[in-house]
């Protein structure tokens, strides 16, 4: 696998960040050891030892107030410091600029890091003395002659300090990004997969456009019972199940995914009239404006839903039924509804295909701008609606 | 010989009188004492008429033909009729004296006529078994079968909501509330019962009273008394989690 290459002049991913993020530090939204990485960070830790310069300085003033001295000790203080924490990374920051090969910028980076602790043990020097001739309090004389054991453990603290504030926890995360990057890439990949995955399977649904074998065959029988009896309803029977199948039968064209709200209203007449001829207790209307009958609307989510208004609300009550569909238009959207006086909502697990086929198809179209809902009354009868708000696409 | 009873119980017109031509062809000796449109009206005219045949569709509203079938046990040789169905051949086995497929042909209703009329002189069989058999199909299924859908009540209405859209099941004496992106509605099931049915990996039980989507977690939190509080994405409310399941945050 290719090593993914980090661009040093940009930010990172914004993935990334939310793993690193550190609020005003904002350096760290950039690749270590890159130009605008060392600047934000010299720049942060500059104004944070600019206030500790500060109120050390406000200390040796208010002890004795002479100014000079207070700015001297200001002075040391945070320049000593942005040395002791920036030598190391600019360092390293002119290494990577380099584009050497991974391997070889990896040894100079960190030979680099340890050039600036060295670089920080006689800044330390430097500085603590300059500040120390200011301070006020006289210091007992000091004691040239440390144990050599205690010498070594003052020498390695220090290390430590020098190494973890001169660039040892950005030299931890230059060696994490890479592997952050790559595993980033994946992440990445993996959601573009799913989300194609995710409009495959909404196109799927369309196109297992469920024809249900107990309709089809109760169809059949309906019209051959008819044929001898009534061949006038047979006819028509026959001619509202070819409207019905040629409108909701797969189709694998492009052009499948389009349609208007006045094409549904097509095929649910077609369906409806079907079942009222053979049931002929169901009764049913259509109110939709004929405005409204061109607007672009998404196929086979009415259908569906007054599918399962003749099947779960009027077919299992007995006597007579009614299925409305009602479509306006309002300033928070389109708004279609479907309503039965059926028996009512129940609790159910098998059936509800439909319905989330329906929410499936409804967010990949339109994500969150569009709903279906369905409620009832305690009295039985049930309303469906697809709202779906005004947008680019809807229009 | 006494003559033969028929019942024939099928709701749409159109087929039901295809059927009743039919029969008055095929059996012309057979007299039918009920024409019936749906179940409810089937079941009275089973038990006013007495009938020695009855061919029931399936699938009718009011009451199904296997509940009929199931009810009427033992008092009438069954014969189905079905568009479509998985039920008829178990049906056929545990006693149905015949299943008819729709449309229904002169040739096989005639050889249904002929079996019925072999099997006149002998005792219905009883079809109770098959209720049995098909209260616990439906019991597996309802079982196994994870909830796709609940209906609740929310305020004057009763709403339907996808599993999909629920955040949280709190439990409320004999009720559980169910809070969703925008609703907060009341359901008549225990969280108990609910809990058997919801995809364990989806929902986290985290409180003897509270089961959330793990994926609409936002915090958990601890306040000044040790006490450990859930807060949703999308929603102001804070819930409890008990001690027993801190242990499932640590890895948060």
């Amino acid at each position: 696998m290719s090593e993914a290459r980090i661009e040093l002049d940009r930010a990172l991913p914004g993935e990334l960040l939310q793993r690193t993020s550190g609020g005003i530090a904002s350096y760290l939204h950039y690749p270590v050891f890159s130009w605008p990485w060392l600047r934000r960070r010299t720049l942060f830790f500059g104004l944070a030892f600019l206030c500790f310069g500060t109120l050390s300085a406000l200390g040796t003033w208010l002890q004795r107030p002479d100014s000079v001295r207070a700015l001297s000790v200001m002075l040391h203080f945070t320049l000593g410091a942005l040395l002791i924490t920036t030598a190391g990374p600019l360092l390293a920051t002119l290494v990577r600029q380099r584009r050497w090969p991974r391997q070889r910028e990896r040894i100079l980076v960190v030979l680099g890091l340890l050039l600036g602790v060295m670089c920080s043990f006689a800044t330390d020097a430097w500085t603590s003395k300059a500040i120390e001739a200011n301070l006020a309090f006289e210091r007992g004389p000091e004691k040239p002659n440390v144990a050599g054991a205690a010498m070594l453990v003052n020498v390695v603290v220090l290390t430590i300090i020098y190494g973890l504030f001169g660039g040892g926890l950005a030299l931890r995360r230059y060696f994490e990004e890479p592997r952050q990057l790559v595993e980033l890439l994946r992440e990445r990949e993996l959601a573009e997969l799913r989300a194609r995955n995710q409009a495959l399977d909404a196109k799927l649904g369309l196109l297992q456009a469920q024809i249900e074998p107990h309709f089809l065959f109760n169809t059949l029988a309906a019209v051959r019972s008819l044929i001898g009896s009534n061949p006038a309803v047979a006819t028509e029977t026959i001619d509202a199940l070819v409207d019905y199948l040629r409108a909701t039968i797969p189709r694998l064209r492009a052009d499948a995914l389009d349609s208007t709200l006045g094409q549904q209203l097509e095929i649910i007449e077609s369906y409806l009239k079907l079942m009222h001829l053979r049931m002929g207790r169901l009764a049913y209307e259509l109110d939709v404006s004929p405005s409204l009958r061109s607007v672009s609307f998404p196929p086979l989510l009415l259908i569906s839903l007054v599918e399962n208004a003749v099947k779960h609300g009027v077919e299992p009550k007995p006597g007579p039924g009614r299925i409305s569909v009602r479509a306006e238009r309002r300033p928070d959207g389109l708004r279609v509804s479907v309503i039965d006086d059926g028996v009512g909502l129940r609790d159910g697990s098998g059936a509800g295909v439909g319905l989330r086929n329906v929410r499936e198809q409804l967010r990949a179209r339109y994500a969150d701008r569009a709903s279906v809902t369905l409620t009832g009354s305690a009295s039985g009868g049930v309303v469906a609606t697809i709202h779906i708000a005004p947008g680019e696409a809807s229009a | 010989m006494i003559e033969t009873r028929i019942l024939v119980a099928e709701d749409e017109a159109p087929q039901r009188d295809a059927l009743l031509a039919l029969l008055a062809e095929l059996w012309p000796q057979a007299r039918v004492v009920a024409a019936c449109a749906d179940g409810l009206e089937a079941a009275s005219a089973l038990e006013r008429e007495q009938p020695h045949v009855a061919f029931l569709d399936i699938q009718m509203p009011g009451a199904s033909g296997l509940d009929l079938a199931a009810s009427f046990s033992g008092r009438a040789h069954v014969v189905f009729v079905t568009a479509h169905d998985e039920y008829a051949v178990r049906a056929f086995e545990h006693g149905a004296v015949d299943y008819l497929l729709k449309p229904v042909r002169r040739e096989r209703l005639s050889e249904t006529v002929s079996r019925v009329k072999a099997r006149l002189g002998e005792r219905p069989a009883a079809l109770v078994e098959l209720l049995g058999q098909l209260r616990r199909d439906l019991e597996a299924s309802t079982q196994h079968e994870p909830l796709k859908w609940i209906t609740a009540s929310y305020g004057e209405t009763v709403k339907l909501y996808t599993l999909d859209e629920v955040l949280v099941f709190h439990a409320q004496d004999k009720y559980t509330r169910v809070l969703t992106a925008t609703d907060d509605a009341l359901i008549r099931k225990s969280l108990r019962e609910l809990l058997q049915r919801l995809p364990p990996d989806e929902f986290w039980q985290v409180h003897r009273s509270v089961v959330v989507r793990a994926a609409a977690i936002e915090s958990v939190t601890r306040d000044a008394l040790g006490k450990h509080w859930l807060k949703l994405k999308g929603r102001t409310d804070t819930l409890p989690v008990s001690a027993s399941f801190h242990a499932r945050f640590r890895g948060l």
